[in-house]
């Protein structure tokens, strides 16, 4: 893909405001909610912390596509059904970091998982059935 | 002339020479500190010279007097997942898995952890904060010092990156290189002990390496940090027992503009002094003067806490 | 009734496809042509006079279109609702907090949004600021309102039973001061709004707002707009827990930005922002007098209570009026004196937060408890179990209760928890168990007007159903409590089932979020129009079938005769059937909730909530007297919901509590220093982690509530309070060492240490 851009802009903004892609989230612009997470060259990043021109010539994964059209992806089902959304709002990033980590660690323990999950703020649930969630996505395989 | 606000330099000298070329102009490698500082608008980068684009930079690997070679540029979750850190380094793999999370990690390098900006609870903050503390010498180049109010001058912004505790306790050095020449330095003495000059870098100049010698043998590394898990630490702890009778490091950091070595308390532990006496020294040798983060109080007692506990602990890593 | 198909099983929420694809659209997502960015020209001062005010040049800058002040809006000073008025959108003459809203550009983007605040000239002279509670109370403290002397915005006095009797009766009088502090909701949406006020002049405000229905009307008021041409749309909203209810400076300032320059404006906080300019929980000082018998019997409790308002009252005029009288129902208390007093200092104004209060107050009252019972000779599950309140109480306020699970809920704590085998038994380990209860209102009427939920629900054509509901969801649960509730009465696949989020010129008006009413009385308004609209499609289908509606029953979108094992039609052919037949109707039916309640009034009794949710919690620590740290062992909840209706959901909502509850007792805090914010940010504010989430046990109590919609009460709420006393009762009980303050951070932690003479006690 092609596109003229600011060279301060960040990587979210340009995701955001320029390639109309809301999934991912603007929630703090300083690192620290990571609602904002996506994969850069495979790995799990705050876009806001990212300006743009970092990823030239490198692949973004966003939230958008994880999912093949209505079929939700392992790890997104497994959200699902562990009943791990609430608001909704920390979901994109959550689910990004989560699909980061079981890429990098099929069969994550507990502290692992809270570990990868850490750099993403969720205020509505606790964290409990994110947890779950990740449990039962790494069960089914959804590293694959 | 054209200037590019990003640029991308193929090498080290080219960086270097653009570096010289324009004051202005800053070094990026990871970027999650460097974005915030700007949008915080306490560094107006005329440009950025991105770091990562340099060949090289970011390798991991054995050097020839049988320690570590890490590149400048390689991330702290490489360096925290590499099996040669991890087997031997594992206070240095500790600390930078230490480091806010998985996603700065993906992106922050060891040289920016080790060059991190000084920090300070009245610098780090956005302009309409900073408002209260428009004389902060550090941010303003103003008069006070907000930490230290009764100082006529300096600045007591504390240096954080986590890896510098282990990195001192293993007496790692760094190469540094600009275009006029390279030169390896002590780790020890990269630091100059005030907030505002904070770094012993010579105009361009950049760190290209950390050296890590043979290792050295077990330890300790605490993060203390008291509230959100994502947090600067409190204190820094990096403890090493000696090896028949020498070689031992109390390492505080994160508590100062530059690491502190309790040396004479390092010279008991090698005595084999008791454990109480030890830390007794080490807590006379440990200047704590900044309330951030917790009161100096607080911090000595935690601090003489863990490291008690610490030195029990070595003392049954020896016996093993 | 048969037995239940949805309601009650574990299913999940309507909006999951959209949430977990990204494709839920929250008010920052939205666009629209010609959009402009506005920004709030706030404060720096903490208390000062504006002397001279000059915005123009901010016009100057590139990009910026417009640029208000007060000026540029009618005078209106409004408070919350019917309440104390002391607020303006903008400030006139006089800012009060660091944070104070003075004006507003749009502008083509953020940075010239930015620069053209920089560019606006403000003169302020400094007037001397207070920021403690008690301090603002005395003789010669600066004013901030000069119609509140002794800056007291509210006073509650409430004098039930005989407190002096009880004083003099009593075997034993414990007096002690509690401290809670400032935290901020967290959520992980920041406040945004995009208005468009059109050519036709009406207004339409995308915002992730609580309350639809309340804030469409406060804009009217406040903009001397009528109501009919102001259109509020609730967007996906990311979490509010309380705060998202009141009327933000930013929704009346988009407004009138958009009017002046033809187009959309988005406005959306910073983080920053969050925590200087919105409403976080309020801090409270409470001096607790309470009047027990040998046996641990209350005879009475005193409170004198400072709420630290921040510099406007906004809706803290009616949550103290709630502050002050909730807590005296979860304990059989004949005699209750109170004198409660919102004050005014200068730090921005506070809300609500998950309790409205609660958390504060059942961290002063249930750490009293526990050192009344200890000074007895009690254990402190002992006490509760004498004075909890019972089904069928009638508390000192004149609440009756019509059903209460607390005693199954203590009963099922000690036994979950082992708390006998761990209460006072391991402190050698510096292992300790603590408890602490709590009482949530369910509704809660705060006038003498409409406080109720309408609903309506349609069958289509198709055989869906549409949900139409004033009420908010913003995670909480709403969309799949109200699916659940009309697919059960329609006898259709909860998929079936769809829910509009609100939007004032389509859904009908609902009160909004007080007291956890939303499953209840929001439930019951949708549950009575799904019965109408039920009873509509049945006298459809019976007309196409020729049959008598009583032989007609419904089931997984099916109709079916009685005595007939085959179905006969479908839902979605008697609905087609009623809409394209001659005269033909659409199948809608409407349904009101208006709870059967007085106001809560301090001087009579009262019953202002439709019923009571209760909840036990059980904390267990170990504790470094070293360091000051304290480790979550685990958590016990056991908590009266009444018929729990959506166990994910709820399950979720325990959950969320606990943590924001750790969060409140032990990791958070809002710092000022000399006034002055010092750490607005997740991190530094200390907002709790994954790490800090312990070991948890849920137990929602057999407890059915016979108004309830199929018997539920209300979850959202009342597992946030007891968390705070329950840790602080286990702190005393690992190490003997007792706090009267939050947060029971590693730093207080070990000053209390110190002060109580020293490890190994």
């Amino acid at each position: 893909m092609h596109l003229f851009i600011e060279e301060d802009e960040t990587l979210l903004e340009v995701l955001r405001d320029r390639l109309m892609l809301t999934g991912t989230k603007q929630g703090c612009r300083e690192g620290q909610c990571g609602h904002c997470t996506v994969l850069l060259d495979g790995k799990a990043v705050n876009s806001c912390l990212t300006l743009a021109l970092e990823a030239d010539g490198g692949e973004v994964l966003t939230i958008e596509g994880l999912a093949r059209g209505d079929q939700l992806h392992p790890v997104q089902k497994a959200y699902v059904d562990a009943g791990a959304i609430q608001c909704g709002y920390c979901t994109p990033g959550m689910i990004m970091a989560i699909y980061a980590l079981l890429q990098e660690n099929p069969h994550p323990r507990e502290e692992e998982i809270r570990e990868g999950i850490k750099g993403v703020m969720c205020r509505c649930t606790g964290y409990y059935k994110i947890v779950e969630a990740v449990k039962q996505a790494a069960a089914g395989g959804a590293a694959r | 002339m054209n200037r590019s606000f990003f640029v991308s330099p193929a090498s080290v000298g080219e960086a270097s020479r653009m570096s010289q070329e324009n004051p202005q102009a800053f070094f990026m490698a990871g970027g999650t500190d460097l974005l915030v500082l700007r949008k915080n608008k306490l560094i107006h980068p005329q440009a950025i010279l991105y770091l990562r684009g340099i060949p090289d930079l970011a390798e991991i690997r054995r050097d020839a007097n049988g320690g570590v070679r890490i590149g400048a540029c390689a991330t702290l979750h490489a360096v925290a997942k590499h099996p040669l850190i991890q087997k031997g380094y594992p206070l240095l793999a500790q600390a930078a898995l230490a480091v806010a999370s998985p996603q700065i990690r993906n992106k922050a390098t060891i040289g920016g952890n080790i060059c991190l900006n000084s920090r300070c609870w009245f610098y780090n903050r956005s302009p309409f904060w900073r408002v209260e503390y428009s004389e902060c010498r550090k941010a303003t180049g103003g008069t006070r010092c907000y930490v230290l109010p009764q100082s006529h001058k300096g600045c007591f912004a504390l240096q954080s990156g986590d890896t510098v505790g282990p990195l001192v306790a293993i007496g790692a050095k760094l190469h540094l290189v600009s275009s006029r020449g390279e030169r390896i330095l002590d780790i020890e003495d990269f630091y100059l002990g005030d907030g505002i000059r904070y770094l012993a870098l010579r105009s361009g100049e950049m760190v290209t390496a950390v050296l890590l010698p043979e290792p050295k043998g077990r330890g300790t590394f605490i993060k203390f940090r008291s509230q959100n898990n994502l947090d600067f630490a409190t204190f820094n702890l990096t403890l090493l027992p000696p090896q028949e009778g020498r070689g031992s490091r109390i390492v505080v950091s994160s508590v100062a503009s530059k690491p502190l070595r309790a040396l004479k308390a390092e010279a008991l532990f090698d005595q084999g002094a008791p454990g109480k006496e030890v830390v007794d020294q080490a807590m006379k040798e440990i200047p704590l003067v900044s309330f951030v983060r917790g009161s100096v109080e607080f911090k000595k007692q935690v601090l003489a806490a863990r490291m008690t506990e610490a030195i029990a602990a070595a003392g049954n890593l020896l016996k093993e | 009734m048969d037995s239940p198909r949805i309601i009650t099983k574990r299913v999940n929420r309507p909006d999951s496809f959209a949430k977990v694809t990204g494709r839920a659209k929250f008010t920052m997502d939205l666009s629209f042509p010609g959009m402009l960015t506005g920004k709030i020209l706030r404060s720096p001062r903490h208390h000062a006079r504006i002397l001279h005010l000059d915005p123009t040049p901010a016009l100057k800058v590139p990009g910026v279109k417009a640029v208000i002040t007060a000026r540029d809006l009618p005078p209106v000073v409004y408070g919350f609702g019917d309440r104390r008025a002391d607020m303006t959108v903008f400030a006139i003459d006089r800012v009060r907090y660091k944070g104070d809203e003075v004006a507003a550009v749009a502008a083509a983007d953020e940075d010239a949004a930015h620069e053209a605040l920089e560019r606006i000239r403000v003169e302020y002279e400094d007037l001397p600021a207070v920021f403690d509670p008690e301090a603002a109370v005395q003789e010669g403290a600066p004013q901030l309102h000069d119609d509140s002397p002794g800056n007291i915005g509210v006073r509650i006095r409430i004098n039930k039973g005989d407190m002096d009797r009880a004083l003099a009766e009593a075997y034993l009088v414990r007096e002690d001061r509690f401290d809670t502090q400032r935290v901020h909701q967290s959520y992980a949406e920041p406040y945004a709004c995009v208005a468009d006020w059109d050519a036709e002049g009406k207004i339409t405000l995308y915002t992730g707002t609580m309350n639809a229905s309340g804030l469409q009307i406060m804009l009217s008021r406040v903009l001397k707009v009528p109501v009919g041409r102001i259109r509020v749309i609730q967007s996906h909203t990311g979490g509010s827990f309380g705060s998202k209810v009141v009327l933000n400076s930013i929704y009346p300032a988009s407004a009138v930005l958009s009017r002046r320059t033809g187009r959309p404006v988005k406005m959306v906080y910073t983080r920053e922002e969050e925590y200087f300019a919105s409403r976080p929980r309020y801090a409270g000082r409470y001096y607790v007098k309470t009047a027990v018998k040998r046996d641990g019997t209350i005879l009475g409790r005193e409170l004198t209570f400072f709420y630290d308002a921040g510099a406007y009252c906004d809706m803290a005029a009616a949550m103290i009026i709630v502050c002050s009288h909730r807590n005296d129902s979860v304990y059989r208390i004949p005699s209750i004196r109170t004198d409660a007093k919102l004050v005014y200092t200068n730090k921005s104004p506070v809300g609500a937060y998950r309790g409205y209060g609660n958390p504060q107050n059942t961290f002063a009252f249930d750490s009293q408890l526990d050192m009344i019972a200890g000074e007895l000779g009690l254990d402190p599950a002992e006490i509760r179990l004498r004075n909890a309140t019972r089904s069928g109480d009638t508390t000192v306020h004149g609440w009756k209760i019509t059903s209460c699970g607390l005693t199954e809920a203590i009963e099922q704590t000690v036994k979950a928890s082992g708390w006998k085998a761990k209460r006072g038994k391991r402190r050698d380990l510096r292992r300790g168990i603590g408890m602490a209860c709590t009482i949530h209102e369910v509704d809660d009427r705060h006038s003498d007007a409409f406080a109720g939920s309408n609903a309506h629900v349609e069958i289509l054509p198709d055989g869906e159903a549409v949900i139409y509901s004033g009420e908010g969801e913003y995670g909480q649960g709403r969309d799949t409590v109200f699916c659940q509730i009309a697919a059960e009465v329609l006898g259709l696949p909860l998929e079936s089932v769809r829910i509009l989020l609100p939007d004032t010129d389509i859904t009908p008006y609902a009160l909004g979020p007080w007291g956890s009413r939303v499953t209840y009385s929001g439930g019951l308004a949708v549950a009575r129009a799904a019965e109408e609209a039920r009873k509509i499609l049945l006298q459809e289908a019976a007309n196409m079938l020729e049959a008598n509606p009583a032989d007609l029953h419904l089931r997984e979108g099916k109709i079916f005769i009685r005595g007939i094992a085959q179905p006969r039609a479908t839902v979605a052919e008697a609905a087609h059937f009623a809409l394209f037949r001659k005269e033909g109707k659409r199948i809608r039916g409407s349904g009101q909730d208006e709870p059967a309640t007085t106001k809560m009034d301090p001087t009579k009794q009262s019953s202002p909530c439709s019923t009571y949710s209760f909840a036990c919690q059980a904390v267990e620590v170990e504790v470094n007297e070293q360091t000051g740290e304290v480790k979550v062992l685990k958590v016990w909840t056991a908590n009266d919901g009444g018929n729990i209706l959506n166990p994910i959901g709820a399950e979720g909502q325990i959950e969320g509590q606990v943590l924001q509850g750790i969060g409140f007792a032990k990791t958070e805090e809002m710092i000022y220093r000399h006034g002055h914010l010092l750490n607005p940010d997740f991190m530094t504010s200390g907002t709790a982690g994954p790490f800090d989430a312990p070991p948890l046990d849920i137990y929602f109590t057999k407890t059915h509530d016979p108004s309830g919609p199929f018997g539920a009460k209300g979850v959202a709420e009342v597992a946030a309070p007891p968390t705070a006393a329950a840790l602080a009762n286990a702190i005393y009980d690992a190490v003997g060492v007792r706090i009267k303050k939050l947060p029971l951070s590693p730093e207080n932690v070990l000053q209390a240490v110190r002060e109580q003479g020293g490890p190994g006690r």
